[in-house]
């Protein structure tokens, strides 16, 4: 087992499992996170998401596998490397004895990149106190608390599980300006987790799809959405038993037919009669596809 | 930076107030009782005294850093040890100055061996603070205590009996503490468990509460299924447990009480039954009260919503009713167990009739209390802040009853009489709230 | 150019970088952006429609390739003055391809033909706007 691994990925996952009583929520899964994007890990519930982020970022020992972050084992990460990084998990309820005011002042303390102007731009925006104790908020204001000490870090590495779930529509928006601010800005790599897919088509740059504890496919958004197609076929169609070029998966439907997705290169769909649609995906009809 | 950290290591003034307020009673009580205990045994109780305020210093005030870290630790934050180090440091620092500032008194003659006392009670406190928050655990830590204090050939008489065991102690807890945290399991740290149950507003912190999805299968009744509804901490051990456990639970009662029916009693330790147990009971008394304070305080607001929207529980007249006789239910049994265990052992060490009398009355006095309290807090909504300066005044005046009957023997009826009217004072109080209630109506959550 | 003038819709099949390289092409073919126009910057793209700042820099970059925007140094991204002189037919064919595509496709579907299709596409075309 190597300590170090030598490529400038800033997460590497190899081979995680990870097994809670008689269920197993992670099995075997290998992935890597260049620096400067922004992937979006897209999952049923129960997939593992929270479950990966966890053992990517060191807080759970997997049972097999091991998790890298800046190239370091995550499980011996030293202050240096937690000040570059940031963590929202899906429901933040630290320091709940603390005022929002109270909170944001110590955490600021402990980062050195610590922008009080953002802090304060987005309390205003936000509109919160920082005289509330955050165990008085709603679970959505705790979740924006939660945001603006992740945000406020300028962190490097930003991990956000489930951000948006208990956020109204602007604050949402709101969020996703800043993610994408902050990308721009320090160049920061995000990892966020959801099930709001339309979130994650405006900002993912890379998008992973996860079930039952496996990595079904870890593709570039503008390619999967350019590359995969979906061909329905009725029950007459005879379809060949060996896989098509590029064919990802095939479901049988109920009326006997086929819904197959290919993934080509050129866009085309090209060896099956012209009469059956190629049809394109958006990525929520792709994910359900794929986890059928 | 140092001051941002500064204000973070120490919990709300409330607190803070609180535990000086104890310490400063402890000391007291010490000054006053000692010179009353024969010969070497005074130092022994100004010691334990002092040991007990290095306890109750470090489960209320201590604890802070460790939740700090804990939580930084869950959020991947750099400088968690940094501040454990620099928690453990200001709480040393303090006893420390508690310790000079006492040499400057000329009535403490053996200031070394207080200090090393005090120091010796904050390391056990750091110790049950790391410990992990599981029953067994919970169960186990204070018959230890208890066991401890009463071992008469073991107790400690210099101050390098109370210093050594002290820093071993703390490496103890301090190995223990960092095997928690970089083990990283799902089982908290007492620390973050605990003190939180004796905040004023309480959280949330459910690791062990069972599933908690109420059987609403047709066998039950309205008020089985009330019961159902509210949680493990209502609920009375016996109503709770399986049958091995009621078994296992009773065999531990009775080793437990065998063992220190075995124990030859001496002056100390009649310090402890006399007064540390009678003072304990007090914080069973408010556990309904703080319980229904924080489903209260829980911003799903769960359990309000099930006891209002699920069908099949009893209706307005038979649900206050129900959930009183639940809330009477577990506290008795809690309480009732407690008082067979005071007053076996306070009929073997010899104390007089009175005092095992007013044990009783005390108990039924506190478990009408506490039933006031819950109502009052759980469903009419008044905070626990002039509850707790109630209870602390209860404390004091319990003690000093204790104090009382053991040391006189005539004139002792007419404290017991003042109980009963205390004792009929509360529970008309409590029959007025319930009539209260009755009239105001469903829903009654305010 | 405002940002918001570009409109995106993130949960279309097609890849946001996509529409922008459409729908800036065609507004400067339309004439809606002049040539010497400077375009906002990938923040600004970026910020006002929340969406990741580097697709925004791959539409600007295809332009760029395509011959419609030029960096230059202060300004940013800027449309290019060779731009206005209409492109190409070949080129304009081109974007109206996949739409064409389409149209045949639909068509065979509703089992017409040719002729049927042109008879229905003339008095469109000729209908002045």
């Amino acid at each position: 087992m190597s300590l170090v691994c030598n490529s400038d990925a800033v997460i590497e996952v190899r081979g995680l499992a990870k097994r809670y009583a008689d269920h197993q929520v992670l099995d075997d899964l290998s992935l890597r996170v260049e620096p400067g994007s922004i992937l979006g890990l897209v999952g049923r519930n129960g997939a593992g998401k929270s479950t990966l982020l966890r053992c990517m970022l060191g807080l759970l020992r997997a049972d097999k596998g091991q998790a890298f972050v800046q190239g370091r084992d995550a499980l011996r990460l030293d202050d240096q490397a937690k000040s570059a990084l940031s963590y929202v998990p899906q429901q933040p309820d630290s320091f709940p004895w603390m005022t929002v005011g109270a909170m944001l002042d110590f955490v600021g303390s402990l980062y050195p990149n610590w922008d009080a102007d953002l802090v304060k731009r987005l309390l205003d925006r936000w509109e919160l106190s920082r005289a509330r104790q955050l165990n008085k908020l709603s679970p959505g204001e705790r979740q924006q608390v939660a945001l603006i000490r992740a945000l406020g870090s300028r962190p490097q590495l930003l991990v956000l599980d489930e951000p948006a779930a208990a956020l109204d529509p602007v604050a949402r928006r709101e969020l996703l300006r800043e993610i994408v601010g902050s990308a721009a800005e320090q160049g920061a790599t995000v990892i966020l987790s959801t099930h709001i897919i339309s979130d994650l088509e405006r900002i993912a740059s890379e998008v992973a799809f996860l079930h039952q504890g496996r990595l079904l496919l870890q593709a570039g958004l503008d390619e999967l959405k350019d590359e995969v197609r979906r061909i329905v076929l009725p029950a007459d169609v005879n379809l060949p038993q060996e896989r098509l070029r590029g064919e990802v998966m095939r479901h049988r439907l109920s009326d006997g037919g086929y819904s197959v997705l290919l993934r080509l290169a050129d866009g085309s769909a090209s060896l099956l009669p012209g009469k059956y649609q190629a049809q394109t995906l958006g990525l929520e009809d792709l994910f359900l596809e794929l986890v059928r | 930076m140092i001051a941002m950290h500064w204000r973070s290591l120490w919990p709300e003034s409330q607190r803070l107030l609180f535990a000086l307020a104890i310490c400063s009673t402890l000391t007291i009580l010490s000054v006053y009782f000692g010179p009353k205990v024969r010969g070497n045994s005074m130092q022994n109780v100004q010691t334990l005294a002092w040991l007990l305020a290095g306890l109750q210093w470090g489960l209320l005030v201590s604890a802070r850093p460790f939740q700090l870290a804990w939580h930084m630790l869950g959020l991947r934050m750099p400088g968690a040890i940094r501040v454990v180090s620099l928690g453990v440091v200001a709480n040393l620092g303090l006893c420390l100055l508690a310790i000079s500032s006492l040499a400057a008194l000329s009535e403490y003659a053996n200031v070394s061996r207080l200090g090393a006392g005090l120091l010796l009670g904050w390391s056990l406190a750091l110790l049950i603070l790391v410990l992990p928050a599981h029953h067994i655990t919970a169960a186990i830590v204070p018959v230890l205590l208890l066991a401890g204090t009463y071992w008469q050939a073991w107790w400690p008489q210099t101050t390098a009996e109370y210093g050594v065991p002290a820093l071993v102690i703390l490496t103890l807890a301090a190995a223990l503490w960092f095997y928690v945290c970089k083990r990283r399991w799902p089982i908290l740290a007492l620390a973050v468990e605990m003190p939180l149950r004796l905040t004023v507003q309480d959280e949330d912190v459910a690791l062990f509460r069972k599933a908690n999805a109420p059987d609403l299968s047709a066998g039950l009744s309205p008020v089985q299924r009330l019961r159902e509804v509210l949680a493990p901490e209502l609920k009375g051990i016996i109503q709770e447990a399986s049958w091995p456990n009621r078994l296992l639970g009773a065999l531990f009662v009775c080793s437990g009480i065998g063992f220190l029916l075995w124990l030859e009693p001496n002056r100390g330790t009649r310090f402890v039954i006399a007064y540390g147990i009678v003072a304990a009971c007090l914080m069973l008394v408010s556990q309904p009260a703080r319980y229904l304070l924080a489903e209260r305080n829980r911003t799903s607001q769960s359990l309000v919503a099930e006891l209002c929207l699920l069908p099949g529980l009893p209706s307005d007249r038979r649900w206050l009713l129900g959930l009183c006789l639940q809330i009477l239910r577990g506290m008795s049994e809690r309480l009732v167990f407690l008082g067979l265990f005071i007053s076996l052992i306070g009929w073997n060490y010899g104390f007089p009739t009175a005092w095992l009398q007013w044990v009783w009355l005390y108990l039924l006095v506190i478990l009408s209390l506490g039933l006031a309290q819950a109502l009052q807090i759980g469903l009419l909504g008044y905070t626990l802040g002039r509850w707790r300066l109630f209870e602390f005044v209860m404390m004091i005046v319990a003690i000093a009853s204790s104090a009382w009957l053991l040391s006189k023997d005539e004139s002792t009826s007419l404290l017991l009489w003042s109980w009963l009217v205390l004792l009929a004072l509360s529970l008309a109080f409590c029959v007025r709230l319930f009539q209260g209630l009755q009239r105001r109506g469903a829903p009654y959550f305010s | 150019m405002n940002p918001e003038a570009l409109y995106i819709e993130p949960a279309s099949p097609d890849p946001i970088y996509r529409q922008i390289v459409g729908q800036i092409a065609r507004m400067i073919a339309a004439g809606q952006c002049q040539p010497g126009t400077r375009l906002p910057s990938v923040r600004e793209v970026a910020a006002a429609h929340a969406i990741n700042p580097m697709t925004v820099s791959k539409a600007y970059s295809l332009l760029e390739e395509q011959g419609l925007l030029e960096r230059l140094r202060g300004k940013g991204m800027v449309v290019m003055a060779q731009a206005a002189v209409r492109q190409p037919r070949a080129e304009r064919l081109q974007v109206l391809t996949p739409l064409l595509a389409e149209l045949v496709r639909q068509a065979r579907q509703l089992d017409l033909d040719f002729k049927q299709v042109t008879e229905a596409l003339r008095p469109l075309m000729e209908k002045k706007e």
